[in-house]
């Protein structure tokens, strides 16, 4: 059973939206022939508590898997398909490719903020290979306060590719925990009173418009 | 006009028949000593001479009387006070004048060492020495050398292996510490523990801040603590001191000397011990365990004749310390462990000192000196032993030393010498050995009493790493009588530890295996042989010889006499650290762990401000202010994965400095001293260390602010009596607060403790 809540809020930059066509316009206006003018829709989700049972938590457990592309959490009968981008379970992360699935999911990982990242590279998108793509995208905390504690790296932001190849997404783990809770408090430290895990919270932004890689 | 002239002829003429146009006569200070490099001024002739190092003088007035027949001679050196006496010409005849000089009150005669080789004034050397005498050591009721380092400005007691000090930044690892100018050997993890230094027979203690290795070789990287031993001046003395404190610490010493024509003899004994204590109680093991220890000393000092002197000093200090552990077996359940831990020194320098000539001077000297610590861990019901180790290190130094003064504006000092070193340990097969041949030349040049400028350099040939050279400069100018100024630039070193060059260990449990620089070549073809590397990540061939750790500093400061009483010092300093050592891995093995060896990889910045406020209220009362502030940083290279401007994937390096464990930004300290003629005295001392950062909890190799240890502030107390002249008598409580923290295992909580010494 896979309970989630999806906030959809489409939210349409129109300057920003006139801004990059601009852009486009410009920098393709030296060929002479520019090419037919792309649209950028560029859609921003906040995706809250996506329970995703570890194999401790369930021996049996499956991954949970998810499609940016249509906001939403794909049966695991279609796992064989291109329909889901990437999939959850405890702490490992799959992507639609390579060992993973028969999608064409990358991922490119940079060093940079989440909002200033304004545009997907062209290439250098990794596939899921024995070293899963989305490896150590966390810190555990083992036994520094708050002990045994799996926080998202900071200042790391994901650039994936989805699994039909067209599209490009922004991703940011925010939580790990129920209700993305404040991790500085006592309750926090206090593993009795620690929310559940693994209950994923994350933002992305992507690119509705295919083949375009601008993501602002 | 006319009969002016007239009246000086004729009294040219008279004092020729007096023959007093000369005046000779010898400066002595208030021991009536004599004092050289004294400046005289015949005011009313605008004459000046420099008393020779005899302290005798000689104006000659080429028999001119001036106006009045008066002359106003006015002597004025550094550290006395400037005198004036009036002298009436006529009066003079042959007459040898003795003119005796007051020190200055803060500026006793105080000799140092450690900043030139050579016993020089302290007021006079170029580089700033702390000096911190026997007398302030004995009424601050200090037993141990970290005892009272801990009480001084800018040194700061950390914790690892053993109580060291941290020097301007630097961690103890980088700072060499002397007994009468012999290296102490034997340091555990870089750490020399200064509570094997017993302070009860010490002079004097020396505290050079700043790189010193132009002088002193390896390890004089942050600065130089030489400890110099009490000398007698009585034909016979000898003194009893016992004192009891709380954790059963007792102390007890002993010293006899005996000084005859030719022939000094010093004896001392010491024996400390303690019960310990224990900061957590969560541990079966106490956090500092039972220990005793002995220290001997004995020096002798004996003329062979009037130009040759033998002296000879031997040292032996053995400890042994009991605590319990625990381990977990595989079952998961505890089985305590006995730890018995014994550590031994010894150190012997024999040296002949001879007298050219007058201004020139030869020692030489073989330092000869051992370090061997035991530790064995065995299971405390069944008696069968868990872990035995044994550590032996050796360490020979033939030295010779010239000093040289040409004349009273230059002096020299060379130097020549081997330093050989031997390891006997299971963790360093192969019982290393190596060899440093070191060069030293120092020049000081002192055109004027207000100049002085300093120039050397020391040059280190290793066996093991490259060779290293160790210039300094330093000059001193006075810029007014009560103003001083000094400042140096100079470069420090520290030669790779024995772990660091020859360590062969391969964790049998973990699975990992570490190698020295010197070891790595040979440990990863062996490991390769016997297949168990599955990928060597940096290739041997391209491995660099190892360099030691050195560093390049600015120091500059003065010495401010606001009024004849209060003295204002400040100093300010920057290192530039290059090569730090740390280990990194160089293979990976079949096993999934990996091969680490030690390579120069890090560098770091230290900064700061060193002031200190000394005030003697009156002849009862001394009050001192002294507070640091400290920068120090570590520079972060990280390559980071970022976009260009087309939004593709590029690496970029990006490198910033960030703030260092266990540096305290701000730290202090105020202190009282009093003494009175009815033989009452008292001290009041408070020490603060500012925040700082211990833990890394989110391991990223530097302090962010939820890492920060909260700040704390010491105070010791101690009131002392004399009794019949020759016994003392003194009470004291170290940290009356009782602050109490595991982070500060050197501080056990409040202590009292009762002194009783006697002395005759």
């Amino acid at each position: 059973m896979i309970e989630h809540y999806i906030s959809n809020k489409t939210i349409t930059f129109l300057p920003l939206l006139a801004l990059v066509s601009l852009f486009f316009f410009s920098s393709c206006s030296d060929s002479g022939n520019g090419p037919e003018e792309l649209q950028s829709e560029i859609q921003a989700e906040t995706v809250m508590d996506l329970h995703a049972p570890s194999l401790r938590d369930n021996p049996d457990a499956r991954f949970v898997l998810f499609s940016f592309r249509s906001g939403q959490t794909v049966d695991i009968a279609d796992s064989a398909s291109t329909s889901w981008d990437v999939g959850f379970r405890g702490t490992e992360i799959i992507l639609n490719s390579g060992i993973s699935g028969p999608g064409e999911a990358g991922l490119v990982r940079l060093d940079v903020a989440f909002d200033q990242v304004t545009i997907a590279p062209s290439e250098g998108y990794e596939a899921d290979g024995e070293t899963l793509a989305m490896a150590d995208w966390y810190t555990y905390t083992g036994m520094n306060e708050p002990m045994r504690a799996v926080f998202p790296n900071e200042n790391e932001t994901y650039v994936l590719r989805t699994a039909d190849g067209n599209h490009y997404v922004k991703f940011d783990i925010i939580s790990y925990y129920k209700g993305n809770p404040d991790t500085s408090t006592e309750a926090f430290a206090n593993l009795q009173r620690r929310p559940a895990s693994p209950f994923y919270t994350f933002d992305y932004v992507i690119q509705l418009e295919e083949g375009l890689r601008d993501l602002q | 006009m006319r009969s002016f002239c007239l009246i000086s002829f004729l009294m040219i003429i008279f004092s020729k028949s007096a023959d007093a146009q000369v005046i000779r006569g010898i400066v002595v200070d208030s021991s009536k000593q004599p004092i050289e490099d004294v400046h005289l001024l015949a005011e009313e002739f605008g004459q000046t001479i420099i008393t020779g190092g005899d302290g005798s003088f000689q104006i000659d007035l080429n028999g001119d009387l001036g106006s009045n027949g008066l002359v106003t001679l006015v002597a004025s050196r550094v550290g006395y006070e400037p005198k004036k006496i009036k002298l009436k010409l006529n009066e003079l005849d042959n007459s040898v004048l003795t003119v005796e000089m007051k020190d200055y009150v803060y500026e006793s005669e105080t000799v140092v060492v450690t900043a030139t080789r050579t016993r020089r004034d302290i007021e006079e050397v170029t580089i700033p020495v702390t000096v911190v005498t026997g007398r302030q050591i004995q009424n601050s009721g200090s037993v141990r050398l970290d005892d009272i380092l801990g009480e001084q400005t800018g040194l700061q007691i950390v914790n690892d292996h053993g109580s060291g000090i941290q020097v301007q930044g630097f961690a103890s690892d980088y700072t060499l510490i002397m007994i009468d100018g012999n290296p102490v050997i034997g340091r555990t993890a870089g750490t020399l523990d200064l509570s094997r230094i017993s302070v009860r027979n010490v002079k004097q203690i020396e505290i050079v801040k700043g790189p010193s290795s132009a002088l002193w070789g390896s390890d004089a990287l942050a600065g130089v603590i030489n400890i110099i031993t009490e000398n007698s001046v009585e034909p016979v003395s000898a003194a009893f001191t016992t004192r009891y404190g709380e954790n059963s610490n007792l102390d007890l010493s002993a010293d006899l000397s005996i000084k005859r024509d030719r022939w000094n003899n010093k004896l001392f004994v010491n024996r400390n011990s303690s019960a310990g204590y224990s900061l957590n109680p969560n541990s079966i093991s106490q956090t500092v365990p039972e220990f005793s220890n002995y220290t001997f000393s004995y020096n002798t000092e004996f003329g062979l004749s009037d130009r040759l002197k033998f002296d000879a000093s031997a040292r032996y200090f053995t400890e042994t310390q009991n605590n319990l552990s625990s381990i977990s077996s595989s079952e998961g359940d505890q089985q305590i462990l006995n730890s018995d831990a014994s550590q031994e020194d010894f150190v012997a320098n024999p040296r002949f000192i001879y007298t050219l000539f007058d201004r020139l001077n030869v020692e030489l000297g073989w330092m000869t000196s051992f370090y061997k610590t035991v530790s064995d861990l065995e299971f405390r019901d069944s008696g069968e032993t868990y872990e035995y180790t044994e550590f032996n290190q050796y360490y020979n130094k033939p030295e010779l030393q010239v000093t040289y003064r040409l004349t009273d504006q230059h002096h020299s000092v060379f130097g020549t010498g081997l330093v050989l070193e031997d390891l006997d340990a299971e963790r360093y097969p192969g019982q290393p050995d190596f060899i440093t041949n070191f060069v030293y030349l120092q020049h000081s040049w002192i055109p004027s009493q207000k100049l002085e400028v300093t120039g050397g350099f020391r040059f280190d040939g290793h066996s093991e790493y490259s060779s290293q050279i160790s210039p300094k400069f330093s000059a001193r100018y006075n810029h007014t009588d009560r103003i001083q100024l000094r400042g140096s630039i100079g470069r420090g070193f520290k030669a790779p530890e024995f772990r660091q060059l020859f360590l062969n260990f391969n964790n049998s449990t973990a699975g990992y295996s570490v190698f020295g620089s010197s070891t790595v070549r040979e440990g990863i073809e062996r490991l390769q042989n016997e297949g168990n590397i599955d990928q060597v990540l940096i290739p041997i061939t391209s491995l660099e010889e190892i360099k030691a750790e050195s560093s390049w500093a600015a120091n500059l400061g003065a010495d401010v006499d606001l009024t004849d009483r209060i003295r204002w010092r400040v100093n300010l300093f920057r290192n530039n650290v290059k090569d730090l050592i740390e280990t990194a891995p160089i293979a990976r093995k079949t096993n999934g762990q990996s091969v680490f060896s030690y390579f120069n990889l890090h560098d770091v910045y230290t900064q700061g401000i060193e002031t200190e406020l000394r005030w003697t209220v009156n002849s009862n009362i001394q009050a001192s202010v002294g507070y640091q502030f400290l920068d120090a940083k570590r520079l972060f290279e990280e390559e980071r994965t970022v976009q260009d401007n087309q939004g593709e994937i590029v690496t970029r390096t990006f490198s910033s400095y960030e703030p260092m464990f266990n540096r305290s930004r701000h730290s202090g300290n105020v202190k009282l001293f009093y003494d009175n003629a009815a033989g009452w005295g008292g001290t009041i001392r408070g020490m603060y260390r500012g925040e700082y950062g211990l833990y890394d909890s989110n391991g990223n190799g530097f302090v962010n602010s939820s890492e920060f240890e909260p700040s704390h502030m010491v105070w010791n107390m101690s009131v002392s009596k004399e009794l019949f002249k020759d016994y003392n008598l003194q009470l004291g409580v170290d940290n009356l607060f009782n602050h109490r923290n595991i982070n500060t295992p050197n501080l056990p909580g409040r202590i009292w403790y009762m002194e009783a010494s006697a002395r005759f």
